[in-house]
């Protein structure tokens, strides 16, 4: 793949507090436009510190310690503070896990929308309410013009999530990055949220970041299985779930089956 | 209620009254409990699976109903009695971060309820701790440890060891696996049916994930809007007689699902709305096959094609009474 054809382009990236600790070990990685890539591993594996460094939002302390990352071919790092801060608000959507931790509890979703329709796409406030309500009703909120003054806590798991994501793809990014966006939901609520997600792919490349291969399974083109820091593997996503060639992926692979359905594998094949 | 059964809940309803409303959690549940097996409790979040767990394990007081534990009525024994029954109910919850205390050492967490129960001498105890660890696979070197030095799966085999120092006949499992990486969900689940075996413990287990079920209970109760509205052994889910346990199916992933297939999903969004009719059956506004009977009260009646299979609707009941 050529580095002008990806959307993101990830290269050597190493994130940490400071250079002898790494949490993040040396990672390259694209996304081109309209693909899914999933990064899979467990908790503590890095991942979400991975997605969160491509759209600006390291928490306190973790910085990136070397390498680059390209987003539509703009070097994040060579960017002034307000313009990765458009560039995050423009390009790219961010979904939480937890859309009632990550939602302001005081603030209506359609105060959130309108903000950012009126922020980043320099939309009237009416303007922006009307589009903040045709957006909530395209992730299929019933009674959007009443939901828009809603505030979180009124909405149920399944419904914050759908605001979420219409918060998300408001200013039509060209990069969506989902964190674990099904964890805390309900299996048929998993499944519309998971339609919802492929539905808004049209226009926009997605990073999902998950630790449930079999989420990673029905969604993505391609994966990325971390582990400690470190990418082991990554490729089509068909080729490594049928093919993983990584020993860690291969543990993965054998504990979701033991879950499920297959043959049960030895003990030591899924202790690590 | 038959001989063998260690457990048995009869016909409990619990009803949680807020300022606003009044909430049935649980609605007429019965099930029983034999040794040796684990029945599966699923069900969306609200459909009153802990709930049930959390009266079984003498937490919240049933409204109505009864559970008896190897026939003695849990409700009407009291005193010493009571607690010795009790006793041998343990409950494993979902969250070890938050049903073990972090500052509290894993030696002091597992001697607690030895204490309690008056167990012997610090020597007798000593030994019995490191029994425990042996049985849930954990080494000697955790127990000078504090609960938040461990990882989230050593935690959750701690929370096990301690249930365990009870000596139960019953275990309750509620969503045990839920807070967990999947290899350490694996290796937990693992452990879990081992000790099923070893120790011929019945077990409860909780939770919202279909395929594990299937890979881990014998029996399986789907709950709906604090019913059950189907139960049988784990082959019921092969050919599911109620609606809602079908939709369950239809949106579980497996790691080789490639398509999500929302046709069942979608086809019950376009449902319109229908008026709430006292009594009738609660799931006919989210039923696709509704018809005019399903606004009587659904009964939990036999399935013909398999004996123990008992679903909760009237489409599926082949004689109608």
């Amino acid at each position: 793949m050529t580095m002008s054809a990806s959307l993101v382009a990830v290269e050597n990236l190493s994130i940490g507090r400071s250079p002898s600790q790494p949490i993040v070990h040396d990672l390259s990685f694209a996304v081109r436009a309209g693909e899914v890539l999933g990064i899979i591993g467990e908790s503590g594996s890095g991942k979400t510190l991975t997605a969160y460094s491509i759209a600006g939002l390291l928490p306190a302390g973790l910085k990136t310690l070397s390498g680059r990352i390209q987003v539509e071919g703009r070097v994040l790092g060579e960017l002034h503070a307000d313009e990765r801060r458009a560039l995050a608000g423009n390009r790219i959507g961010m979904i939480f896990q937890d859309p009632l931790s990550s939602f302001n509890p005081v603030r209506t979703i359609g105060s959130l929308l309108i903000e950012s329709g009126m922020r980043h796409r320099g939309l009237s406030r009416g303007a922006a309410r009307h589009q903040a309500i045709a957006a909530l009703a395209a992730v299929r909120l019933p009674d959007a013009a009443t939901t828009i003054d809603a505030y979180p806590h009124q909405l149920s798991g399944g419904q914050r999530q759908r605001a979420m994501i219409a918060l998300a793809r408001f200013n039509d990014p060209a990069l969506l990055i989902a964190d674990e966006p099904t964890t805390a939901l309900d299996a048929t609520v998993q499944l519309q949220i998971l339609a919802l997600l492929k539905g808004s792919l049209a226009s926009s490349a997605l990073i999902l970041i998950s630790h449930d291969l079999r989420v990673a399974a029905s969604m993505c083109d391609r994966i990325l299985v971390m582990h400690r820091g470190r990418c082991v593997e990554q490729g089509d996503a068909q080729q490594i779930l049928q093919t993983p060639q990584h020993a860690y992926t291969q543990r993965l692979i054998a504990a979701v089956e033991t879950l499920t359905e297959g043959s049960v594998p030895a003990r030591e094949a899924v202790e690590a | 209620m038959t001989g063998t059964a260690v457990l048995e809940v009869r016909d409990v309803s619990v009803t949680f009254a807020t300022n606003e409303r009044v909430v049935q959690a649980a609605r007429n549940c019965s099930f029983e409990l034999q040794a040796g097996e684990v029945l599966a409790l699923v069900g969306e979040s609200g459909s009153g699976k802990s709930t049930l767990a959390r009266v079984i394990a003498g937490i919240v007081t049933p409204t109505r109903g009864n559970v008896y534990f190897r026939s003695h009525d849990l409700q009407r024994t009291s005193g010493s009695a009571g607690r010795a029954l009790r006793q041998r109910i343990q409950m494993v919850f979902q969250d070890p971060d938050s049903s073990l205390n972090p500052w509290h050492t894993i030696r002091s967490i597992l001697t607690e309820p030895l204490i309690v129960r008056s167990y012997g001498d610090r020597t007798t105890m000593q030994r019995r701790v490191e029994e425990l660890l042996g049985l849930v696979q954990l080494d000697a070197s955790v127990l000078g440890k504090r609960a938040n030095e461990l990882s989230g799966g050593q935690k959750q085999r701690v929370a096990i060891a301690r249930a365990l120092a009870m000596e139960p006949e019953v275990l309750i499992a509620d969503e045990p696996l839920s807070s967990l990486d999947v290899a350490t969900a694996a290796s937990i689940a693992l452990l879990l049916r081992d000790l099923k075996e070893r120790l011929g413990i019945a077990m409860l287990f909780i939770s919202h994930d279909l395929a594990t079920v299937r890979r881990f209970a014998t029996r399986v109760a789907v709950m709906f809007a604090g019913e059950i509205v189907e139960t049988g052994p784990c082959s019921i889910l092969d050919a599911p007689a109620h609606p809602y346990t079908r939709l369950l199916l239809a949106s579980t992933l497996t790691a080789t699902k490639r398509t999500l297939d929302l046709r069942l999903v979608d086809e019950i969004d376009a449902l319109a709305a229908v008026p709430h009719i006292e009594g009738a059956c609660h799931y006919r506004s989210r039923c696709i096959q509704r018809i005019e009977i399903c606004s009587r009260e659904a009964k939990l009646a036999p399935v013909a094609s398999l004996s123990g299979h008992l679903a909760r609707c009237h489409l599926c009941q082949s004689s109608p009474d």
